[in-house]
């Protein structure tokens, strides 16, 4: 048993290496010598309100994770479950360690700790980690499941892991483009069957776009032209690597189209410049869209998006090419709508994304609907 | 007045917010005073920082100093650089919201200078399309009625294609009569659905957590009862002191500043039946109906269900700070009381013989507004006492400042052998400032909002901001008659007066330590 001074380190950010047997046990007196000795003068509070069992493939994943796990405790307190997998190499092992994110409440009040497990395994042994990590789940609290890799739905591990939990959260910009879409079609059928909740971080970087984008048609004089829109145009940016981001691009289209009822008409082609093209049916006629990369802007996700409507009537939303942190919104309609006007849209980090997703409980049908159409358009985009 | 419903937007289904105002114009009558400083224009900045104010939106600045736009615009940029809840900033944000940002100067008793705003309201408006108009009264409260009244002359309080709302700040009226007066006024010049009077804790997330926590957790609606409930305590302490308010502070007394309008909406909160719906008049018709169920307290009984106190010079947080009478433009001799105790019992069915203790002061010992329900002591005690601690009672607590959250005592048996047998206190606590660690959008954000948007839950209404004066009135009376208080009776940086700790103890209870 570690004396009290060890556990202060944990409390500071530090792993400690323990028995896996013995998890919970040492959890158990971490709290209790916290809560002895008011760790640095702060009276500590272990909360909880949440499981997220989080999967790196590798450490540099897991590195990754870690970080971000350290901002979203404060937002989120959680017992986190941290895979850290290399199913293809050497023995089997499995190695355990407990840490915790502390922070400090505002007022310099009371530290709010939430704790965190690291399973580390290899070879055969990560295809029984479920059986690892299931006891380890604080109970009748929800179980978040956040994959960071494509979804596989051949892996053992995955399978077993997605019966425990109520949402599974992946990140659809990660996608490796040659898999894109049949990995978008795997997360398009897990949402369908609904025995688990499915997110991607990457529709969440659409809230702000789609809030804006709502906003457009939120008064009587706007709202006729939502059902007379002929075009959409989307400029996206590389998200990580060269390939654009057109699946963020995608879902905002696909978005529009379930909330509208519009139908896919055309065959969709890349069109020149690596653009991709495509035409969809409204009630009133067809609505033409395009989505555009845009090459040599190192940031991430959409770039604008500019919608047309019969009559010379736009709406447009594009980021502030001076000032990147907000994007400029505009009417063009006859009858006023205002001067343009500029609008704080920060870059979101993947923890401010994930914070999100962890607020969600229930079955996002909106986002099942927009999944849906992606999907379609992804496929006559082959 | 014609309020268009809400438009029928395909793209909102399933989002966060479910609409954004209509464009509309603000007036802000009062708008080179502290209050629009600090918090008007801060708020409305950051609303616009989110995308969350409509293209289309204005702002009309009403005051009596000349100035030109451009004057007026940097003085309200530098009161945003100073006061923002975010900073530094953003200076593209800035610059659209400035460019909407206008000054016209006139005296609030000249009816030309209305006649002109009714011009430079008609001249922004036919820009921006949007004749939706909000005022908003930032001026001292002698000039409500008269400002309603020239409004109301320049035709400028109704219009057939679009809505006119104003909002009221507080002080709203001095007794029962002024409220009355006032709500007179101004429904004569408005219609009360037109009339949203503000009270800044309702803007408070917490305090709307309040309704939530009580009725949408099935395990507290069954014991929030007489039964099971054996008192309330309600406290609104502030370490302040008037903070250069002293002339206003001198005429209001805590009693008007915190306990007829803030504290009373808690208690309301608190204690009322579950509404039908959460529509914005059925919460307030259940506000109401417990206000009125307040048992009244007769002028020669004020001091009976009162403790008045009154700080005299002490420290707080290791600062030495001076008494009430020392502090700018207060009375020597001030009877002022800054600090009260109340009891009050509810003669209704759910809370008759349970008393509510209210307790408010400024300069006590640190900020912390919360609500305590005592419950009752088990009926026997199958525990004896032991160390001389009796059991202590069960304490559910809502805290709404400075940590918000919940939190629940109960007795535990200290681990020993059973002959040996110790129960303490234990204590349960969720926080949601933390647990769910938010930066809480300001309340006057929340509440300009709500206001653009027509919904007024979170705005008292006049049957019951009459009814809280109705309560209140006599107990102010009631002391005018009594003997003067021997003031200063508490030491800056205490929890108040000795009377109102025998106050407790005459009633077997005591304080909640905070
Ligand atoms: N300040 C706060 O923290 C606070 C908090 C809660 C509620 N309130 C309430 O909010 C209201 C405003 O408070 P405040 O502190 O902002 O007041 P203030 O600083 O005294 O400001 C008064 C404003 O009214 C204008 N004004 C006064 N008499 C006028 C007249 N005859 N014609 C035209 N303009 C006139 C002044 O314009 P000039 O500068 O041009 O004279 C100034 O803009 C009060 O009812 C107060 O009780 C204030």
């Amino acid at each position: 048993m570690a004396a009290p001074s060890e556990y202060s380190a944990i409390l500071s950010g530090e792993a400690r290496p323990v028995d896996v047997v013995a998890i919970e046990g040492e959890l158990r007196q971490l709290w209790t010598a916290a809560a002895q000795d008011a760790f640095e003068g702060h009276p500590v509070v272990r909360a909880c309100v949440l499981n997220l069992v989080a999967y790196a493939p590798g450490d540099d994943a897991a590195r990754h994770i870690n970080e971000v796990l350290a901002q979203v405790s404060g937002r989120h307190p959680s017992r986190s479950i941290v895979i850290v997998a290399e199913p293809g190499t050497g023995a089997p092992l499995l190695q355990a360690a407990i840490s915790a994110h502390c922070q400090i409440a505002p007022e310099g009040g009371k530290q709010v700790c939430s704790e965190q497990i690291t399973l580390r395994a290899s070879g055969p042994a990560v295809g029984e980690l479920h059986s690892t990590v299931v006891p380890l789940l604080v109970p009748d609290l929800p179980v978040f499941l956040w994959w960071h890799e494509e979804p596989s739905l051949g892996s053992h591990l995955f399978q077993e892991l997605l019966e425990t939990s109520d949402r599974l959260i992946v990140d659809s910009a990660d996608f490796a483009p040659e898999s894109a879409a049949s990995s978008l079609a795997a997360l398009q059928r897990l949402a369908r069957e609904g025995t688990v909740a499915v997110s991607d971080l990457n529709w969440s970087r659409l809230n702000h776009w789609r809030e804006l984008v709502a906003q457009f048609f939120d008064t009587p004089p706007a709202r006729q032209h939502l059902d007379r829109l002929k075009s959409v145009s989307v400029e996206v940016a590389p998200v990580r690597g060269s390939e654009p981001g057109f699946i963020e691009g995608l879902l905002l289209v696909g978005w529009l189209a379930s909330r509208l009822g519009w139908t896919l008409e055309k065959g969709g082609k890349r069109a020149r410049d690596g653009a991709l093209a495509f035409d969809l049916r409204s009630a009133v006629g067809s609505v033409h869209v395009e989505l555009k990369p845009v090459p040599g802007r190192p940031r991430e996700g959409l770039l604008s998006v500019l919608l047309g409507a019969a009559g010379g009537v736009s709406f447009s939303i594009s980021r502030d090419a001076e000032d990147y942190a907000c994007v400029v919104v505009a009417a063009g309609m006859r009858d006023g709508g205002g001067p343009p006007r500029a609008v704080r849209m920060d870059l979101p980090s993947e923890a401010a994304l994930l914070c999100e997703e962890l607020e969600m409980l229930a079955d996002d049908s909106v986002y099942r609907e927009a999944l849906d159409e992606a999907v379609r358009f992804m496929e006559v985009g082959r | 007045m014609t309020v268009q419903e809400p438009v029928d937007n395909p793209l909102r289904v399933g989002m966060r917010s479910q609409r954004t105002p209509e464009p509309n114009t603000l007036v802000i009558f009062g708008a080179t005073g502290d209050l629009t400083q600090r918090k008007l224009i801060p708020a409305l900045y950051n609303l616009a920082l989110e995308g969350l104010l409509p293209g289309g939106f204005s702002v009309v600045g009403f005051a009596r100093r000349s100035k030109t736009n451009e004057l007026f615009r940097s003085e309200m940029k530098s009161a945003a650089d100073q006061h923002s809840r975010t900073k530094p900033l953003q200076a593209s944000v800035w610059d659209g919201f400035a460019s909407n940002l206008h000054y016209h100067q006139s005296e609030f008793t000249d009816p030309e200078g209305f006649a002109a705003l009714a011009n430079a309201l008609a001249k922004i408006e036919s820009k921006t399309g949007a004749c939706n108009r909000l005022y908003y009264l930032a001026t001292p409260p002698s000039y409500y009625a008269e400002i309603a009244g020239r409004l109301s002359e320049a035709g400028l309080t109704r219009n057939d294609t679009a809505w006119t709302r104003i909002i009221v700040e507080k002080p709203f009226g001095r007794d029962l009569a002024s409220a009355a007066e006032l709500n007179r006024t101004l429904n004569s010049a408005f219609d009360e659905d037109q009339v949203y009077r503000i009270d800044h804790y309702l803007g408070k997330e917490t305090v709307q957590n309040i309704l939530v926590f009580r009725f949408a957790n099935g395990i507290f609606e069954p014991i929030w009862n007489r039964r099971y409930i054996d008192h309330v305590q309600i406290t609104v302490a502030e370490s302040i002191g008037v903070e250069g308010r002293g002339p206003y502070y001198e005429r209001a007394g805590v009693i008007r500043d915190i306990v007829q309008n803030h504290a009373m909406q808690l208690l309301s909160l608190a204690a009322m039946e579950p509404p039908a719906t959460f529509e914005p008049n059925a919460v307030r018709d259940e506000k109401v109906k417990v206000l009125r169920a307040v048992r009244p307290v007769a002028l020669e009984d004020a001091d009976r269900f009162t403790v008045r106190g009154q700080y005299g010079p002490g420290a707080i947080s290791g600062r030495k700070v001076p008494g009430y009478r020392e502090e700018e433009r207060v009375a020597a001799d001030s009877t002022t009381e800054t600090y009260l105790a109340l009891k009050l019992f509810i003669d209704n069915w759910r809370w008759a013989g349970v008393p509510f203790y209210i307790r408010s002061g400024k300069r006590l010992p640190k900020p912390v507004t919360e609500i305590a329900i005592v419950f009752r002591q088990p009926p026997l005690s199958l525990f004896p006492a032991t160390g001389g601690s009796s059991i202590e009672p069960n304490v559910l607590s809502m805290t709404i400042q400075p940590d918000e959250g919940i939190s629940l005592k109960f007795g535990s048996k200290v681990p020993g052998p059973q002959a040996a047998l110790r129960i303490r206190p234990v204590e349960m606590d969720f926080s949601y400032g933390t647990s769910f660690g938010f930066a809480a959008a300001d309340a006057y954000e929340r509440l300009l909002l709500e206001a653009m948007l027509g919904d007024s839950t979170l705005f008292a209404r006049r049957d019951e901001v009459e009814a809280a004066w109705a309560f209140i009135t006599p107990i102010i009376e009631g002391w005018a008659n009594s003997e003067p208080r021997r003031f200063p009776d508490y030491e800056a940086g205490t929890w108040g007066p000795d009377a109102a700790d025998e106050f407790m103890s005459s009633d077997g209870r005591k304080w909640r330590r905070l």
